[in-house]
Formats: structure tokens, sequence, C-alpha cells
């Protein structure tokens, strides 16, 4: 990754963190989840049979 | 020693009423530092009440606006110096655009020294000048560049082993 690729992610990672309200307990709880499989603790178990050909 | 307190006292409201201007831009810059909302609330507080018990505070505007940043600046440093052993990233993704994006980027600088994680803030999150950061952070304006460069230099690092 070049330079400014680095610090063009930096500037728009920053200008993205803004105030906005806290999400509610379920959106808390959506977003865990997520979170969990971006750091690839979490996996989906796909079942052989569901995989077709 | 009533008219000394009523004195004092009219002095805080105002000062109160003054600070409350800066507010808004102080919020914002704390939480482009600790990258947590709640941090970022506490990091205002505390930088406040200090505010507001500084003997001398300038009395110029310009003075008084690189006085707040360098106050909000060193409180979010202080409580970030404070949280690092035994931090923990936020379970929840942060509330943005590009959460997952967000939520890996804040990873990444997390693994950065506190100096590193600031320069970048005040660099590419408020847009400083070299002689606004070295005003903020109180060091030589020689000392912004390499620092800047090391800051960048480590988070590219540990962005590119991450992906």
């Amino acid at each position: 990754m070049k330079n400014r690729d680095i610090n063009r992610l930096l500037t728009d990672h920053y200008d993205r963190l803004v105030y906005t309200p806290q999400p509610s307990k379920s959106e808390k709880a959506q977003s865990k989840i997520i979170a969990m499989f971006a750091r690839k603790q979490l996996t989906v178990p796909v079942h052989k049979a569901e995989i077709k050909p | 020693m009533t008219n000394q307190f009523s004195l004092r006292h009219s002095q805080i409201l105002d000062r109160s009423a003054i600070l409350e201007v800066y507010r808004g831009e102080s919020f914002r810059l704390a939480l482009r530092i600790t990258g947590n909302p709640t941090l970022a609330e506490d990091v205002v507080q505390t930088a406040f009440l200090r505010l507001l018990q500084t003997p001398e505070l300038p009395m110029l505007l310009p003075e008084l606006i690189k006085y707040v940043r360098r106050t909000v600046t060193n409180c979010s440093i202080d409580i970030l110096k404070r949280q690092q052993p035994q931090i923990e990233l936020s379970e929840s993704l942060p509330n943005t655009e590009d959460p997952v994006l967000d939520f890996e980027i804040r990873q990444a600088l997390s693994q950065l020294s506190v100096d590193h994680q600031a320069i970048l803030a005040l660099a590419h999150g408020e847009g400083y000048s070299y002689r606004e950061i070295a005003e903020t952070l109180e060091i030589p304006i020689g000392t912004v560049g390499s620092r800047l460069n090391n800051a960048r230099a480590e988070f590219k690092k540990i962005w590119e082993a991450g992906e």
C-alpha cells in the first residue's frame, strides 16, 4: 500500500468519526456479532449438504 | 468576603459561557484522539473543569482557542495513558458510515503509542498545520515532521500486517 493511500485511509477514517447518537441495545448486539466476524472470531458453519456443485 | 465570593462566582459563570462555545469542537477533537465517545465525554468534562479552575486564561481569542485545544489534547493523552494497560476494544462497532473498516482501523491505531495516536488525529483528523500541532503538543516544530512520519510508518506496518 502506498503512503498516500495510507494517508487517505486515515483522513477518511477521522472524517467519518463524528458524533452520532448511541445505537439501541439490539443494534449494539448486532454490531457486536459483526465485529466478531470482522476479527475472524466467528465463522459461519456451512453444512456440506447445502453446497451445490 | 461576600464580594470576593460573588466576584469569583461570576467569573466562573462567564468562563463557563465562553467555554461552552468550544464544547462541540473539543468533543470532536477528543473523539478523534480516543476513538471512543464515552472517553471523549470524560475528556471534555475533565478539560473544562481544569479550564474553569485555571487562574489566568488567555484573554485574546486565538490564544484562548490554542489553550483549549492544548488542554483537551493533554486530557485525551492522559486518559489514554491511564487506560492503556487494561484497554479493551469496544465489542460494538463504531457508529459510522463504514463501521467494519473503522473498527479495523481503530484496532490498528490502538496498537500505536499514545503520542502517535494523538499526532495522527491532529494531522489527519483536525487538519492542523505543523505549527498548530507543535503548539498543541508543546513540541518543537522540527519534531512534528519526524514524529508524524514515524506514526504513519508504524500504522502502515501494522495495517499491512493485518491485511
